[in-house]
């Protein structure tokens, strides 16, 4: 009997170790597969018995038995890696949009708002000096047209940037939906096995990943049930729950139609999102980029309503006044006013210049008046002027953008060294993975050996009884 | 702390774009020649080199107008001194005439030659500058003075218009001298009045004597005047001294604010490059053997 159970233990032995070297085949392939898991075949002895024959010796062990193929996961540090992705993510989106709009105001430049502004005051200056040239009435029409332009024109971008993240958020809401799907199905395919029993280690591991994924959009809350399945909630609201899954959906903003917020789809109510991709493009959207569009639309409007108010109360060469210089209220549609079409009808006396008992065509005294509203202070309850308050804008612009920047890369830096320490874990070392190769076939040889040791045993055994 | 693979190859293609990342942000300081690229690179360097370059450009645009000025008063002046030296002129003339002595026929042909100088005056004051006339006020379109060549009256049609330049921040100069000035009239006067004297049939030695006064007093409100435009005019190249020192103080100080000191970057880019073709050099040991090529 003794034979036949040492061969049932190499036999044991040679399938055990050969599931081993297939496990490690399998680590070894996968060494570059994202978000992979090492997985290590744990031994136990198999239970032991107490043999018929030699009872007094005591229990006999019975050999080796592969009891569980371990999933080398550290799921302590994936909660926090998932927590640092949602601040990551978040920073990146805002860090990317502020240097986009550093781009778009190009400061410090010569072709810029600031350059343009003084170009305009110095213009009316000119003006002011030969009030009847044509060519410095030209000047002056010009200066302001491109002035105005280059409002209209960072405007537009900024609103057209605006405008492009909704496009991110159906894409990213998207996303978010396939991941919750996704999950939705894994968990059952998980419980399932669980539940008869086995590891559903590469399920995990795609499971895992998605999570992490998910964890880069949207700041969701994951925990495990007992049965295995993952719940997956987002401001309370369940977004994956067992083998339900809640999707989002993006309606229109009511004040501006143009945008999307988003919403739970099952009940329509507003998400409010704090981490991730999608909390980045909204505060992005809402407040980075609409920041600096008041600035800009502040600026206009102060442009607008302090020109034409000093403008109206000059003459033009006609010997009109009360005309406006400037149209429009907002940088987006800040513009000069037909009124002005006519070069003469630029206000540049003080008095009427057609009516010589009052004033003259050499009276550039409106002129100089307008080129001064460049010191005056407008702004700030009188303690900034409009080019104090864009230079304001631009330096706190700078100072945003530099926070966000190290806000990005600190997170990058916290991100990549927690994956580092899950990595340390769950990696798979190709030097390790040749050592147990070599042990687990050393082991198969052994038993193999043993295989054949107890096969003449027992052609001994049978030769003595043939005699 | 176990090492595999994957941790050794991500953290050298992490340190590998940090150091491309600097490398690449170094180069384009070297280039450009600015320490700032974007407001984030110094935000509040940012902020005063704008306030520098808008300085600049204010500081320009009064030197423009500080040019204008200078024009006006030097032709202001030129136009005066034309008008004194016809004074002068008849002065001379008048002392002439003033001796009793003189026939009628010779006292005719000074008051020719005082009309002449009369008209020359007048057609100085009635001077142009850049299509304008600089001595009608604000009237500028319009004649300032008018001879009567019947009566020799001078009427001034222009009005007392002061045609202000701001030379600097709140500094207004009046560049322009209104006609309707003693500097104007008295010399006018004066000259009309020898010349009606002088045609005057049985005009006496007395009376030209009387024009003589006139004409030196003519000439005190003239110099007077010439002497109020001299000072402006030397207020507008003090002004104008300032201002060419501070563009150059203005320069000076955005060059420290904006500019990168080339012999550091250079430098530093040259660090930089050696640091990172050494990490290159590095990564590429680390495509290590594993066991496996030791095995067998």
């Amino acid at each position: 009997m003794t034979g036949f159970l040492g061969l049932d233990i190499a036999l044991r032995s040679l399938m055990a170790h050969q599931q081993a070297m297939e496990v490690v085949s399998h680590n070894i392939a996968n060494v570059n597969t994202p978000g992979y898991s090492r997985q290590r075949p744990v031994f136990t002895s198999e239970a032991a018995y107490y043999p018929a024959m030699s009872a007094d010796a005591g229990l006999m062990g019975m050999g080796v038995r592969l009891a569980q193929i371990r999933r080398m996961s550290a799921d302590f540090i994936t909660t926090q890696v998932r927590l640092e992705k949602h601040s990551y993510s978040k920073w990146a989106i805002i860090r990317d949009t502020l240097q986009q709009i550093e781009a778009i105001i190009s400061e410090p430049s010569e072709g810029s708002l600031s350059a343009v502004m003084d170009e305009f005051w110095a213009a009316w200056r000119d003006l002011s000096v030969d009030p009847q040239s044509t060519a410095l009435r030209a000047n002056v029409y010009e200066r302001a047209a491109s002035l105005a332009s280059t409002l209209n024109t960072y405007s537009e971008q900024l609103v057209s940037a605006r405008r492009s993240f909704n496009l991110l958020i159906n894409e990213t809401v998207r996303d978010v939906n396939d991941i919750v799907q996704e999950l939705a199905a894994l968990n059952v395919q998980i419980v399932a096995v669980l539940a008869v029993g086995d590891q559903p280690n590469d399920l995990r591991d795609r499971r895992d990943l998605l999570l992490d994924t998910l964890a880069e959009l949207v700041d969701v809350t994951v925990s495990e049930e007992e049965n295995g399945a993952t719940t997956v909630l987002l401001r309370g609201h369940h977004l994956v729950m067992g083998a339900e899954a809640g999707e989002l959906a993006t309606v229109s903003v009511s004040e501006d139609p143009t945008l999307l917020n988003i919403v739970f789809q099952d009940t329509s109510e507003l998400v409010r999102i704090d981490g991730g991709k999608l909390a980045g493009i909204i505060e992005a959207r809402d407040s980075v980029i609409t920041d600096i569009l008041d600035d800009l639309d502040t600026i206009a409007a102060t442009l607008v309503s302090q020109v034409n108010e000093v403008h109206a109360q000059g003459y033009g060469l006609d010997g009109v006044t009360g005309r406006d210089f400037f149209e429009g209220s907002s940088a987006a549609d800040i513009a000069l006013s037909s009124a002005i079409a006519d070069l003469s009808h630029i206000a540049t006396a003080s008095a009427d210049p057609t009516d010589p008992t009052v004033g003259g065509p050499g009276d550039g005294s409106n002129a100089t008046a307008i080129a001064q509203i460049a010191d005056a202070l407008l702004l700030n309850d009188g303690r900034a002027s409009i080019g104090d308050y864009y230079r304001s804008m631009v330096a706190t612009l700078g100072l945003d953008a530099g926070h966000a920047n190290q806000m990005a890369a600190s997170s990058r830096v916290l991100v990549d060294h927690l994956e580092d320490r899950r990595e340390q874990v769950s990696g798979v070392s190709l030097d390790e993975e040749t050592v147990d190769l070599i042990r687990y076939q050393r082991a198969y040889q052994a038993a193999a050996r043993l295989v054949s040791v107890i096969n003449e045993m027992l052609d001994d055994l049978i030769a003595l009884g043939r005699g | 702390m176990r090492i595999t693979n994957n941790l050794v190859l991500s953290r050298v293609l992490r340190d590998l774009e940090m150091s491309r990342r600097r490398l690449n942000d170094l180069q384009v300081q070297v280039s450009s020649g600015k320490r700032i690229l974007k407001p984030e690179d110094d935000p509040f360097g940012t902020g005063k080199a704008l306030g520098i370059r808008t300085a600049l450009r204010v500081n320009e645009s009064y030197l423009r107008i500080l040019e204008a000025s200078r024009n006006w008063l030097t032709v202001t002046e030129a136009a005066l001194q034309t008008i004194g030296s016809a004074l002068q002129k008849a002065y001379v003339l008048a002392l002439g005439a003033s001796n009793d002595s003189l026939g009628e026929d010779e006292r005719v042909l000074v008051a020719k030659e005082v009309e002449e100088l009369l008209r020359q005056a007048v057609s100085a004051a009635n001077t142009r500058h850049d299509n304008r006339f600089i001595f009608s006020g604000y009237q500028t379109h319009t004649e300032p003075f008018e001879l009567d060549d019947l009566t020799f009256d001078v009427t001034y049609n222009g009005d007392g218009g002061k045609i202000e330049h701001e030379i600097e921040p709140g500094h207004m100069l009046v560049a322009n001298l209104p006609g309707n000035v003693e500097a104007f009239s008295e010399p006018f006067n004066a000259l009309r009045d020898l010349l009606t004297d002088l045609r005057t049939p049985g005009a006496t030695g007395d009376t030209i004597k009387d024009n003589i006064t006139k004409i030196e007093e003519a000439e005190n409100a003239l110099l007077e005047q010439i002497a109020t435009i001299g000072a402006r005019a030397q207020a507008v190249e003090r002004i104008d001294e300032r201002l060419r020192q501070f563009d150059i103080a203005l320069q000076e100080q955005l060059s420290k604010v904006e500019d990168l000191d080339m012999a550091e970057g250079a430098m530093r880019l040259m660090n930089q490059e050696l640091a990172y073709q050494t990490l290159l050099r590095v990564a590429a040991t680390l495509s290590q053997p594993t066991l496996i090529e030791f095995l067998r």
